[in-house]
């Protein structure tokens, strides 16, 4: 075997080895519908999906807070995520579901329309949201991932929590 | 020995399209609807529909006081007095905590299935 093919052995050796270690960084996103656009948040900051009931407004409260949610006893706060963003206001959340998400100081959800799938995406797929999308929308997200339903939104949770 | 606290006792009513609750031990009494006494007595009153940014109630008037501090709230309509155990109490989220007006809102409980506010109309604000 001429030195030639031994690297370029080598090599493909090493290519062979990277797509496993590329598929383990592959994190794993809930995607969920806001119309007919797709958005996604790390499943590692999701707690549990619920359908939406009892959803109490609470007077006063900034735009972007939907109301409290009584979570079988437990009360979250369900932020509106569609005035976050600054989409058009969804006449009625009595189909919505509810995403309760962990890792906050208060236990908060998110109001979205309904579950797409879970979908995994690896850091290299992850790319700046268009140019088209307003500063203080893209401004939500930490990117954005093609997967087969549409362009998926990837949310930065931080900066949507913070009304 | 250990020392427990007992349920509260809590009026809940409706103002502001909203279930909100005080301790019941705080309210003297209930007045009509007709606001006229607010003008010969010199105390704070507040709609609570228009505190909150909502249109002009026409329910009847609490009369709220705890120590020297005391106010006229009306609300739209008195629903029930329960016990409720502090325990099922849930402070407020710190958004809430941050806000002028739901800065009135002590906690959050659960009455049924419905969600209730509780308010501390010492908090309430002119």
């Amino acid at each position: 075997m001429d030195p030639e093919a031994i690297l370029a052995a080598i090599e493909q050796q090493k290519d062979s080895e990277a797509e496993p270690r590329e598929e383990q960084e592959r994190v794993p996103y809930l995607g969920f519908y806001l119309g007919a656009e797709v958005y996604g948040l790390p499943l590692d900051q999701l707690r549990e999906v619920a359908r939406v009931s009892h959803l109490r407004r609470v007077p006063g409260a900034p735009a972007g807070v939907a109301g409290l949610v009584n979570l079988r006893g437990e009360i979250l706060c369900a932020l509106d995520v569609r005035a976050i963003l600054g989409l058009p206001a969804q006449a009625s959340t009595d189909n919505s579901f509810l995403v309760a998400l962990r890792g906050f100081g208060d236990p908060l959800g998110l109001i979205v329309d309904s579950i797409a799938d879970i979908y995994a995406v690896s850091p290299g797929e992850i790319e700046a949201p268009p140019a088209t999308w307003p500063a203080e929308r893209a401004a939500c997200f930490v990117g954005t991932a093609r997967v087969p339903v549409g362009l998926m939104g990837l949310l930065d949770l931080a900066r949507v929590t913070k009304i | 020995m250990t020392a427990t606290t007992g349920p509260i006792s809590l009026l809940v009513f409706e103002a502001a399209d909203c279930l909100m609750a005080i301790p019941a031990s705080e309210v003297a009494h209930l007045e009509g609807s007709d606001p006229l006494f607010t003008k010969i007595e010199n105390w704070a009153a507040f709609d609570l529909d228009t505190y909150f940014g909502g249109r002009e109630s026409d329910g009847p008037w609490l009369r709220w006081g705890r120590g020297s501090r005391s106010a006229w709230l009306r609300v739209r309509r008195v629903v029930d007095v329960v016990p409720v155990a502090l325990s099922v109490l849930t402070p407020m989220p710190a958004l809430f905590r941050r806000q002028l007006r739901t800065r009135a809102f002590l906690a959050a409980g659960v009455r049924g299935e419905d969600v209730f506010l509780l308010l501390d109309p010492a908090r309430l604000t002119s």
